[in-house]
């Protein structure tokens, strides 16, 4: 399931060098002399096709055009990407392969009890790259039009709120276990093997809500199929903004955000990450990344090395006390 | 009589699988019928396992087996084994040629020119389908 | 009416060299990757969605579509030559495709595996063109308690999948399913049977179990008995291909219930061609005339699983293209190729988008006549391979699984597996003990029981699930009446034999 390949071909490359457009030349005055000069390999931990793929692969391609070298993506899809990681760990620490990671590494670190390495000291930040909410929804069919309805009408029921989300141990499955402790409602997490598989339960009506990326129901929610009840990030989706926050519909204290962020080796040189953290915080700034971004309902944001990390070890916590608390920890 | 007891290995095999299918089971949680744990199925996968083992065992009659040519399964085992070790540290090329002169011992009167050439064009043209043109990342020579 | 124009509409589209000539590479490719042990569709497409990146989305989903039905073509090739199979459903077309090799009969089942192939895309391409909506919705609405009772059913009918003893068979059934457990419980997020290996957390790759068990299980016992498969290569004329008029009657009728089936269980998410195959296989032998046949090189056997597994890929894009549901994992990747282009496949994408829709369902049409004209010429040149020394053709195909399986995963974890699975199969059969069966549960197992496990929990813990809702009970009868006909047969053999 996974494969490389060159996003900027090398007869493209030639041209752009021709036009002296790549970054090499103008960049080659400031810290990490002479870098890069040779292709990117960037392994992501999932299959190609999805969210986090597709973020890094547009990323990946103007990063390419910044750089003045290719950007080879490798997808590595596995258990809580392992394969990914000792792949990573396997390269050179010299900045040329890079690893994203995303909130599922942070549930990883807690769902298997022995990994053989340790990303918080075995991996080094380089910034983060896109941020996205997940939405909860229902069906039309339920008559229900708010956060609130459903609860009032979940507290009713003998069996309480039933939540549809992809496998266990995801962002998704979590999150629900997190929003029926926070909301304090009593209910029962369904879990679904794919994304489809949530939205055909939410069709049939057999579950009151599902949580969900926007992106990978965008199609569902756009023609009515699925309807948005709340966002769980900190402020509103720009791509839903009749939608409030899962706060603002009364359930204090429950953000969730996902993110996707660019890590390399450990012993990878200060300067080499810091120039990599200037071209991926240029590249995220870029409008048409923004917008394509922002289709995908994925916030282009990059941070410093600090910050992601900060945010990962938090993430980490945060995940470990509700595996535990829903009695998924340490398998 | 080694090789009559040899013959009774695969329900024997089926014997230990269906017991310790249930007996690692039994380690989860199991749940009832209608509130089924994920070692529910387990358990009782493995006791129904055993149960047909057992009672294969005992119809199976030890049939005389005729002693196996080994050298055919060992060549085998060997090509893959190689082609599983070398792959992961010495290479797309290493691997495949390992493999196939390997395996190709399995049976006696090669033309080992012939051999070698063939060793030589399929693992070009495997190269040539699976790394060059779908990406698969398997480096050609090295780590 | 509406129809002929959005049809016209479609051809508009994919009537251009490009169109003509994507379409064609990827059919190309798919037939040959379908041949290629291990390598498979899922695959070749993920490998290669980063190429249609920078094509049209309507050229990228012609190229990738193709790569999908090709495969099915290709992959009942070594399946029927060597024993071998190309891609996981076609596992089930070794059964009888190799006993037809045998015979020196292998030209006409390659021949009728194309043709049934093609009769089936085809008729689930009139479906999707026709139906496609109305479809879609009926299969959106099978509940966890309906898939859990028509897998019972498909467990139930193919229980005599095997020849020989039928306890070894029931046997091998339960090994598979217990087989299936290995890997995360879906329903509660258990690592099961996993061992501290993070290479099972996500089970055991069917893809290395059906190339072990099949592949590398028949070369080594090829190579052990020394029975070198010695086919007189002779000429292949266009009569030694054609098959005879009892080969047409058998056809006739599995080529009907084929892509009936296939069209059925290809539209409902979650079950696929492996699965399509096998039930049509189980089907072909309870309604045949001759069921002692099959095993034994039968050509309904072939034909039934071949038109199955093709109408099944084919209908897996009616909910994909309509409800944006994909069928099966494949499409889920198709539509990640879509998502990057900035198309959102759903309800909307057919009045939204109707070159999109109306231009990859004509091009199902192009692509599988291309087959038809690829695939009936190459059977000679297939069955030529047959002249090729087994003592070179052997280490060749061991090579090719090796790097196939692994490319599945990027995995030798898996190639390992293929091989323990090979040592396992090759001493199985030998004792008697058939692999089919344990590859059936071991595709059904994980079904049974998440669905199961889920529609008692969407009821509470209520077993009256299963007889309330309509479709479920359905099958529950079918499987009962199944099992009563089978005790039934038996009773009367009894006593027809007391009798004598």
């Amino acid at each position: 399931m996974k494969r490389r390949n060159l996003v900027l071909s090398l007869p493209m490359l030639a041209v752009l060098q021709a036009c002296g457009g790549n970054g090499e030349s103008s960049a080659s005055a400031g810290s990490g002399e002479g870098f890069p000069s040779r292709p990117f390999r960037i392994i992501v931990p999932f299959g190609a096709g999805g969210l986090a793929d597709v973020t890094i692969r547009l990323a990946g391609e103007h990063l390419s055009v910044a750089t003045g070298q290719p950007v080879v993506i490798e997808n590595r899809p596995g258990a809580g990407g392992v394969a990914a990681t000792t792949t990573m760990l396997s390269a050179a620490p010299d900045g040329y392969t890079l690893i994203v990671l995303t909130n599922g590494t942070t549930i990883a670190e807690t769902q298997f009890a022995d990994l053989p390495y340790d990303i918080t000291a075995d991996l080094r930040p380089v910034s983060a790259l896109a941020w996205f909410d997940l939405v909860l929804m229902t069906s039309p069919d339920s008559g229900v039009t708010s956060l609130q309805d459903l609860l009032t009408k979940a507290a009713t029921r003998p069996g309480g709120l039933r939540i549809a989300t992809i496998n266990p141990g995801s962002t998704q499955h979590l999150s629900a276990e997190l929003f029926k402790s926070k909301a304090g409602v009593a209910g029962t997490v369904i879990s679904y093997r794919t994304t489809p598989d949530v939205l055909g339960a939410l069709l049939r009506g057999e579950v009151d809500l599902a949580i969900e990326a926007y992106t990978a129901l965008k199609g569902a929610i756009d023609s009515g199929q699925a309807v948005p009840l709340a966002v769980t990030g900190e402020a509103r989706n720009p791509a839903l903004p009749e939608v409030p926050t899962v706060a603002e519909a009364g359930v204090a204290d429950y953000v969730v955000t996902g993110w996707n962020a660019v890590y390399t080796n450990a012993g990878t040189p200060d300067e080499v990450v810091a120039r990599l953290n200037e071209e991926i915080a240029k590249v995220t700034a870029l409008p048409e990344i923004q917008q394509r971004f922002a289709e995908l309902g994925v916030e282009a944001r990059s941070s410093t090395p600090d910050e992601i990390h900060q945010r990962l070890l938090a993430d980490i916590e945060k995940w470990r006390d509700v595996m535990v608390a829903a009695n998924l920890a340490g398998q | 009589m080694n090789e009559k007891l040899l013959s009774l290995l695969p329900p024997f095999a089926l014997l230990c699988i269906g017991l310790g299918s249930a007996w690692v089971g039994s380690g989860y949680d199991i749940g009832t019928l209608t509130a089924m744990g994920p070692g529910f199925l387990p358990v009782v996968l493995g006791l129904c396992l055993a149960f047909l083992a057992a009672l294969l065992l005992w119809l199976e009659k030890p049939a005389d087996v005729s002693p196996l040519p080994l050298r055919p399964i060992a060549c085998v085992s060997a090509g893959i084994v190689a082609w599983v070790v070398l792959a992961d540290t010495a290479g797309f090329f290493p691997a495949g040629l390992a493999q196939v002169l390997l395996s190709s011992l399995a049976l006696p009167g090669q033309k080992w020119v012939t051999v070698a050439i063939i060793a030589v064009v399929l693992n070009a043209a495997a190269y040539a389908l699976f790394v060059m043109m779908l990406g698969l990342p398997l480096p050609a020579f090295g780590n | 009416m509406e129809t002929l124009t959005n049809l016209a509409l479609g051809f508009e589209q994919v009537l251009t060299v490009q169109a003509l000539l994507i379409c064609l590479l990827g059919v190309t490719l798919g037939t040959f990757i379908g041949v290629l042990p291990g390598i498979g569709a899922l695959t070749t497409i993920s490998l290669c969605l980063p190429l249609t990146f920078h094509l049209d989305p309507l050229m990228g989903l012609i190229m990738l579509a193709g790569i999908f039905y090709g495969s099915q073509y290709g992959g009942s090739t070594a399946s029927i030559l060597l024993n071998v199979p190309g891609t996981a459903p076609a596992a089930v077309t070794c059964l009888d495709g190799y006993p037809l090799t045998k015979q020196g009969r292998a030209g006409v089942a390659l021949f009728v595996t194309t043709i049934g192939s093609f009769i089936g895309g085809s008729f689930a391409i009139v479906l999707l063109i026709l139906f496609a909506p109305m479809l879609a919705n009926v299969a959106i609405s099978f509940s966890a308690a309906d898939y859990f009772s028509i897998m019972l059913l498909a467990l139930t009918a193919a229980s005599t999948l095997g020849v020989g003893s039928p306890l070894k068979g029931l046997a091998m059934v339960v090994f598979g399913l217990a087989l299936g457990l290995v890997g995360t419980d879906i329903n509660s997020g258990q690592f099961r049977f996993t061992f501290g290996v993070p290479a099972l957390a996500d089970g055991i790759n069917l893809v290395a179990l059906a190339m072990g068990l099949f592949g590398v299980a028949e070369i080594l016992n090829t190579l052990v008995t020394g029975a070198l498969p010695r086919l007189e290569s002779t000429r292949i004329t266009l009569r030694s291909m054609l098959p005879t008029k009892e080969d047409w009657q058998d056809f006739r009728g599995s080529c009907a219930r084929g892509s009936l089936v296939g069209s059925f269980l290809g539209m409902l998410p979650g079950t696929g061609p492996t699965i399509a195959a096998f039930i049509s296989y189980a089907i072909e032998k309870k309604v045949s005339r001759t069921p002692e046949k099959f095993g034994h090189g039968s050509i309904a056997g072939v034909t039934g699983p071949e038109t199955a597994n093709n109408a099944s890929v084919q209908a897996a894009f009616i909910p994909t293209l309509t409800l944006g549901v994909p069928g099966d994992a494949i499409m889920a990747v198709m539509i990640g190729g879509l998502l990057i282009h900035g198309v959102t496949p759903g309800p909307q994408l057919i009045s939204d988008n109707p070159q999109l829709f109306w231009g990859v369902v004509a091009s199902f049409w192009i692509g599988n006549v291309m087959l038809l004209i690829l695939n009936l010429p190459l059977i000679g040149l297939w069955v030529k391979l047959l002249s090729i020394p087994y003592k070179v053709l052997f280490p060749a195909i061991l090579f090719l699984i090796s790097i196939g399986v692994y490319s599945v995963n990027n995995s030798t974890f898996d190639v390992l597996l293929t091989f323990g699975f090979g040592l396992l199969g090759f001493w199985f059969t030998r004792r008697g003990f058939p692999s089919a069966p344990l590859l059936l549960g071991f595709v059904l197992g994980p079904l049974i029981e998440e669905n199961f496990r889920r529609a008692l929990l969407l009821s509470d813990g209520n077993l009256a699930t299963f007889v309330e809702r309509p479709v479920s009970l359905g099958f529950l009868l079918i499987t009962l009446a199944l099992l009563v006909a089978a005790g039934l047969s038996k009773h009367l053999l009894a006593r027809k034999n007391r009798a004598q």
